[in-house]
């Protein structure tokens, strides 16, 4: 299959909230920009299926569907699988090569927005068995959001965070049983399914929480696994569940 | 009872590297064989939670276990090539922390050279192949590998399935019976040749043309009372009830519940679980080989673990061995993953910086040795295949065709080969294609490849695409893809999904 070749001054790779945002800002200084939009969705599209969520973020969500909508001329459906300087010269001066499966991409800068996403179970400090039942925040979201039902009885786990109050009311709503607890140490209990959970932390020393779902969430990374390099805005520095600071961290690039 | 498809020549309980290499082997001659397997799918005891290395070779050489590893080792290019399993000879390095310990490896160096290849290398020999290990000097056994443990005994199950095996699983033997097959007129009715004998089946060595004898049976045979030449009638437990099947060879892979398959005809072993926790880290580069410390004393049940790396290049530092109650204890501790960071920390100047992961197996331990063996006639033991169980899969298959191939020439049988069918070996990565896993770039395609290939649980997914395995965060995307094939979510356990539509 031939690669197609394409030039342009500026690549956003990234078409979530901060790619989005920050494509329309360079769109309306009038620099030609496209944007890599891969086959992963972005975070809003996840957020905008869910009730409580999407109305928390409607501000985002509304945002990002309109800039969308006026960029979509601009976005190509590829995953960008590396980015280099021309002739591999450091100085900035030097155009950036860039691949993906189907393009062989020119530009004049790359802005890598990509975002972050959910620190694992060991960083978590989640151990014991691993039977069906324990998620990441981010994945317990995009099940739910794709009509899934990941459980009965829930146990968040992790950091006192905004999200995790907001998950807890959805996941309410949605009829879940759901139970919040702080601490360092899980330990999950069962074979085949999760059945319950074992807290260590602060606040006590051992407890058993009864459950058959755990979902963790005890902070975010920045998600880049392709290590593309260019300029990073967006969520892949905020590493956060706020837009607002998302927001922030795209708009204190200066042009 | 639909008797006529339910007789064969060899019946092997466990799907695990064991039992699926023996299949594999055993699927190259004219016999009919089934295996069968209470879990969903392959390799989901103590092979998945092993730790995947091909070792160099086993402590005494002259043990059951140390030459199958030897010569499984051997074998094991070969058995990358024909199933097309990744395999990479990275090679063992035991390193030395003090002059003394150096002096001990110069020591003992020309006892292992008579077995297998070793050097010895000093401090910047070291320093050159490893520059994060700070050592005295140390001992390299290049033959040392690596494999993804549940891709090779995949491969070894579709191989087996190409060429003939049948696979039941979520079937248990619940029971395994002696029966005297004594007429030669009942032997007609179970062995129908023309239905089975396409299969194969054993024929009589001297009159190949005799073939009305089915399967499973033949002239000379025909008057032996059970003692003498038993059948085994075994009863299979499956969600649609019990079944039995007749098989003239049972052979017991079934790992940790080895001990309660061989009971059923009246053998005793004993299994003890020992469990083997794994730290893995995000670092890749950390470093290239095998790497533990020479111990100056053999430790007494295991080989202590070391500095892993994986196929894919990952960082392990593990196992270690704790004794557990229950065979399905694979949960990892505190105190263990402390352990483990503290103890394999010591070879190194810098430290790797992420632990994404932990997990754990269980070795199924029979005593010192691996227990191959025929309690009765007709029955064979495989029990107690602990490390290094998967470095002596492919030894292990070999000797069991030994075994059984005596076993028919004192019947006056032979066992024949039959022509057998290549797994098509998908050569490359194909390009051009979108990721959905962006960790181990790996596509939709691929994942519906492995599907069709007969993954059965996002387990199979995992191990054999990598996919979900290092972020985690297309998870959702390869569930989706798992329920529009037709998939149940699950993971390797039997009945619990991990997500379901209302």
């Amino acid at each position: 299959m031939s690669l197609k070749s394409i030039e342009t001054e500026a690549l956003v790779v990234g078409a979530g909230y901060s790619g989005v945002l920050l494509s329309s800002i360079l769109a309306e200084r009038g620099v030609d920009v496209l944007i890599a939009k891969s086959s992963l969705e972005s975070e809003i599209e996840v957020f905008l299926r869910l009730e409580v969520l999407s109305s928390y973020y409607s501000e985002f969500i509304e945002e990002y569907r309109e800039l969308l909508a006026q960029l979509r001329p601009r976005v190509l459906k590829t995953t960008i699988l590396k980015t280099e300087r021309e002739n591999g010269e450091e100085t900035e001066r030097a155009r950036w090569k860039v691949e993906s499966p189907h393009y062989r991409i020119t530009a004049d800068e790359v802005f890598i927005c990509t975002g972050c996403y959910d620190k694992r179970v060991f960083p978590c400090g989640v151990l014991g068995m691993r039977p069906a039942g324990t998620f990441s925040l981010q994945n317990a979201l995009e099940l739910i959001s794709k009509g899934y039902r990941i459980g009965r009885r829930v146990l968040l786990f992790g950091e006192r965070t905004k999200i995790f109050e907001i998950v807890e009311e959805m996941l309410k709503k949605l009829k879940y049983e759901c139970e919040f607890v702080e601490g360092e140490y899980a330990e999950v209990l069962g074979r085949e399914r999760v059945e319950g959970v074992v807290v260590e932390g602060e606040k006590f020393e051992r407890e058993k929480f009864e459950c058959d779902t755990l979902i963790y969430f005890c902070g975010r990374e920045s998600f880049n696994p392709f290590r593309l390099e260019g300029v990073k805005a967006g969520n892949i520095n905020a590493k956060t569940y706020d837009y607002e600071e998302v927001r922030r961290d795209v708009l204190r690039l200066k042009f | 009872m639909k008797i006529k498809n339910q007789i064969f020549d060899v019946t092997i309980i466990g799907a695990g590297v064991t039992g699926c290499f023996i299949a594999k082997e055993l699927s190259k001659y004219k016999l009919r064989v089934l295996v069968v397997e209470k879990e969903p799918t392959v390799a989901m005891g103590p092979t998945k939670g092993c730790s995947g290395i091909i070792h160099a070779f086993q402590l005494p050489f002259g043990s059951l276990k140390g030459k199958l590893c030897l010569e499984g080792n051997k074998l094991m290019d070969e058995e990358a090539k024909e199933l097309g399993f990744r395999f990479k000879r990275v090679g063992l390095l035991l390193i030395c922390k003090s002059f003394l310990s150096s002096l001990v490896a110069r020591i003992v160096k020309p006892y292992f050279s008579r077995y297998l290849e070793v050097r010895y290398l000093g401090e910047e020999e070291i320093k050159e192949l490893e520059p994060n290990v700070e050592a005295k000097g140390g001992l390299l056994f290049p033959s040392g590998g690596v494999v993804n443990p549940v891709e090779m005994t995949f491969k070894a199950k579709l191989f087996a399935e190409l060429n003939g095996v049948e696979f039941r699983f979520e079937s248990k033997v619940v029971g395994i019976d002696v029966i005297d097959v004594v007429d030669a007129s009942d032997i007609g009715n179970i062995g129908d040749v023309s239905e089975v004998g396409e299969v194969g089946g054993v024929t009589d060595s001297t009159d190949a043309m005799d073939t009305t004898m089915g399967t499973v049976m033949d002239t000379t045979d025909t008057r032996d009372t059970a003692d003498e030449n038993p059948y085994f009638e075994v009863t299979l437990e499956s969600e649609e009830g019990e079944e039995k099947i007749i098989s003239r060879y049972v052979i017991n892979c079934a790992g940790l519940y080895a001990d309660e398959i061989a009971a059923m005809v009246g053998d005793k072993i004993k299994i003890i679980p020992g469990k083997g926790s794994h730290v893995v880290f995000e670092d890749k580069d950390f470093s290239y080989h095998l790497i533990a410390v020479l111990p100056l004393m053999p430790e007494r049940k295991t080989k202590g673990g070391g500095s892993l790396v994986t196929i894919d290049g990952n960082l392990i530092w593990g196992p270690n061995l704790v004794d557990v109650e229950n065979k399905e204890d694979r949960s990892v501790k505190k105190e263990e993953v402390d352990a483990l960071i503290k103890k394999h920390s010591k070879p190194f100047k810098k430290l790797p910086e992420k632990a994404v992961s932990v997990y754990a197996g269980v070795r199924a331990i029979a005593g010192k040795d691996f227990i191959i063996n025929s309690p009765i006639k007709n029955f064979i033991n495989v029990a107690g295949i602990q490390s290094p169980g998967l470095t002596a899969a492919p030894a292990i298959a070999r000797l069991v065709v030994r075994i059984l191939k005596e076993s028919l020439e004192k019947k006056g049988l032979r066992l024949e080969k039959k022509e057998e069918k290549s797994l098509k070996l998908i050569s490359s990565r194909e390009q051009n294609v979108e990721p959905i896993c962006h960790c181990r770039n790996v596509s939709s395609d691929e994942i519906c490849r492995i599907i069709s290939d007969g993954a059965g649980t996002l387990d199979d997914v995992k191990h054999l695409t990598g996919a979900t395995m290092e972020c985690g965060r297309c998870l959702p995307a390869v569930l989706q893809i798992m329920e529009e094939k037709g998939l149940p979510l699950r993971k390797d356990t039997c009945k619990s999904f991990i997500a379901w539509r209302d």
